[in-house]
């Protein structure tokens, strides 16, 4: 039956390569959007657990700012007063806090952008130090600085910041959100740094004692998170928090337009390729006349007919399914950080789990548009009598 | 329907062809390399390079421009002159030019090495999936066999 139904594909290279063509596009279409949207959450996820905290504290009237900042890198510098730190550690419920301080560069000699500054407190820092503990580093030393993935200046290198000089410890890995172009550096430091502005930079930073621009919390019970994100912005005014659910939010949001008009672009191929193909299905039918009656006379069964049909059609979208999910899951991760930059979201690639899940599902969608599409014309030849098919097909 | 030799060479050529005049389009069109302005080899701005002097992707955009003028070329030629011979031989130079459109950018001439660089992140991707479909065609021409019947379409 394979063999029967394998030669009729290739008997017809034409027809079949522009089936298959049409089949990989819907394909295509339904697994690009689903990948850029599992993409999007999976980056955005990592970049929370990354700064391994469960929720972010951040000044109520920069919210947008903080999440340039998380999301997409673009630097930022904002505060608020740093007495709000003592409150939200008291707020029940919370197990740790890092106070952080947001500074966006000048121009700096590693890098064509300005970049952002996040300065840390050693003493309260749980971002960095497990990270530094993982890879066998001492903790950040004075004037020492840990570098994002995407940021150009190897172990050792001397940077300048605000005409201060920093020597590049180490580097984190690639998360593909905004970390990729931060640099962290002691609260200390930063301070140091700008006393040193107001001397050697082009432009002075300013700096006030007692600031921070984020809040990192850490609670008791993650299940609580929530609950303990509505204490902190109850008891602690002048706040907003960010959650990683939150952000996923406004990630998926802001890729909602692509990922509707690449649904779209699928169910419209679909619509427009049922019809059609079912056409194309009937009309192979029917030029096959003959050779169904034939073989229904040689003793081929109704149901071994019907197959027949069907498996053609299955195996026609089944292969154009495989070769449009390969293409585009090709295409998609080389053109990752391209897509990243032009879309302004963070991308990384899903994990494998949800790779499979969303390849077997445009697979199985695929699969199902060309049964269905063959399903009038395999009932239709099964019916047929042998006779006046023989017949029929000699006319 | 059986195709002829004619026919059997003009699609391949076609899509030679094509594909010649997209990898001359894409390093200043469709996926452009950086500008004078952007990020050169070592990430600083244009303003410590000398005037006159490119970055290393522009030289890259222009090795694109000479292979893509040959890879065209090398479609004419078997547009023009059909059969078993000129297949094999298109096949093969097709292959070996497809080749050069991957090496370019990776080993010969390089991109910037700034990671958000647009010519690391759109030309490179671009010439290189065009170099791979570009060698698929050489092989495919080099190893196909000259009078493939078709069947009804």
């Amino acid at each position: 039956m394979l063999g029967l139904i394998a030669r009729s594909i290739i008997h017809r290279p034409v027809r079949n390569g522009a089936l298959i063509l049409a089949f990989a596009f819907i394909a295509a279409s339904l697994f690009s959007g689903h990948y850029l949207l599992a993409g999007a959450s999976d980056s955005v996820k990592s970049e929370i657990a990354k700064l391994g905290a469960d929720l972010i504290v951040v000044p109520a009237n920069y919210t947008a700012d903080s999440e340039a900042v998380l999301l997409r890198g673009e630097p930022s510098t904002f505060f608020f007063d740093n007495s709000v730190v003592p409150r939200i550690r008291n707020v029940s419920g919370v197990e740790q806090v890092e106070p952080q301080i947001f500074i966006a560069s000048l121009t700096a000699s590693c890098c064509s952008l300005p970049v952002q500054l996040i300065a840390i407190d050693p003493t309260q820092d749980f971002t960095i130090a497990p990270w530094l503990e993982q890879k066998r580093e001492k903790p950040l030393g004075p004037d020492e600085i840990i570098v994002g993935s995407k940021i150009v200046a190897g172990g050792g290198t001397n940077l300048n910041f605000f005409g201060h000089s920093f020597i590049v410890a180490g580097k984190l890995d690639p998360t593909g959100t905004g970390l990729d172009t931060s640099i962290f550096l002691r609260t200390d430091d930063a301070y140091k740094m700008a006393n040193d502005s107001q001397l050697n930079a082009v432009k002075p930073l300013i700096l006030p004692q007692g600031v921070a621009s984020a809040v990192l919390v850490r609670v008791n019970d993650a299940a609580e998170a929530t609950n303990v994100s509505y204490r902190i912005v109850d008891q602690v005014p002048g706040t907003r928090v960010l959650t990683s659910s939150a952000l996923v939010t406004t990630v998926s949001d802001q890729l909602a337009g692509i990922t509707r008009i690449l649904d779209l672009s699928a169910l419209v191929a679909t619509l427009v390729s049922l019809p059609l193909i079912a056409l194309i299905s009937l009309m192979v039918a029917n030029e096959r006349r003959r050779e169904i009656g034939v073989l229904r006379a040689l003793g081929a069964t109704r149901s071994m007919i019907f197959r027949l049909i069907l498996g053609e059609s299955v195996i026609i979208a089944a292969i154009g399914g495989i070769i449009g999910i390969g293409a585009s899951w090709i295409i998609l991760v080389m053109f990752q950080s391209y897509i990243s930059v032009m879309t302004r979201i963070p991308l990384s690639i899903p994990a494998v789990s949800s790779l499979v899940s969303i390849s077997i599902l445009t697979f199985v969608i695929t699969v199902a548009v060309g049964g269905l599409a063959a399903l009038y014309p395999a009932v239709r030849s099964a019916l047929m009598e042998p006779y006046e098919a023989i017949r029929s097909g000699e006319l | 329907m059986v195709l002829d030799k004619k026919k059997q060479s003009h699609i391949p050529a076609g899509i030679l062809i094509l594909l010649g005049v997209l990898v001359v389009l894409t390093p200043w069109f469709i996926f452009p390399v950086c500008e004078i302005k952007g990020t050169s080899d070592t990430g600083m701005t244009d303003m410590n390079m000398n005037p006159g002097t490119h970055m290393k992707c522009w030289y890259t955009a222009e090795a694109e421009t000479g292979v893509g003028a040959l890879i065209i070329l090398t479609g004419v030629a078997l547009l023009a002159l059909p059969g078993r011979v000129s297949r094999k031989t298109a096949g093969i130079i097709g292959g070996i030019l497809g080749l050069i459109v991957i090496l370019v950018p990776t080993v010969l001439v390089g991109v910037c090495s700034t990671p958000d660089a647009p010519c690391r992140i759109g030309t490179l991707p671009a010439l290189l999936l065009l170099g791979a479909v570009i060698v698929i065609t050489g092989i495919y021409l080099a190893l196909s066999k000259e009078t493939v019947a078709a069947g009804p379409n």
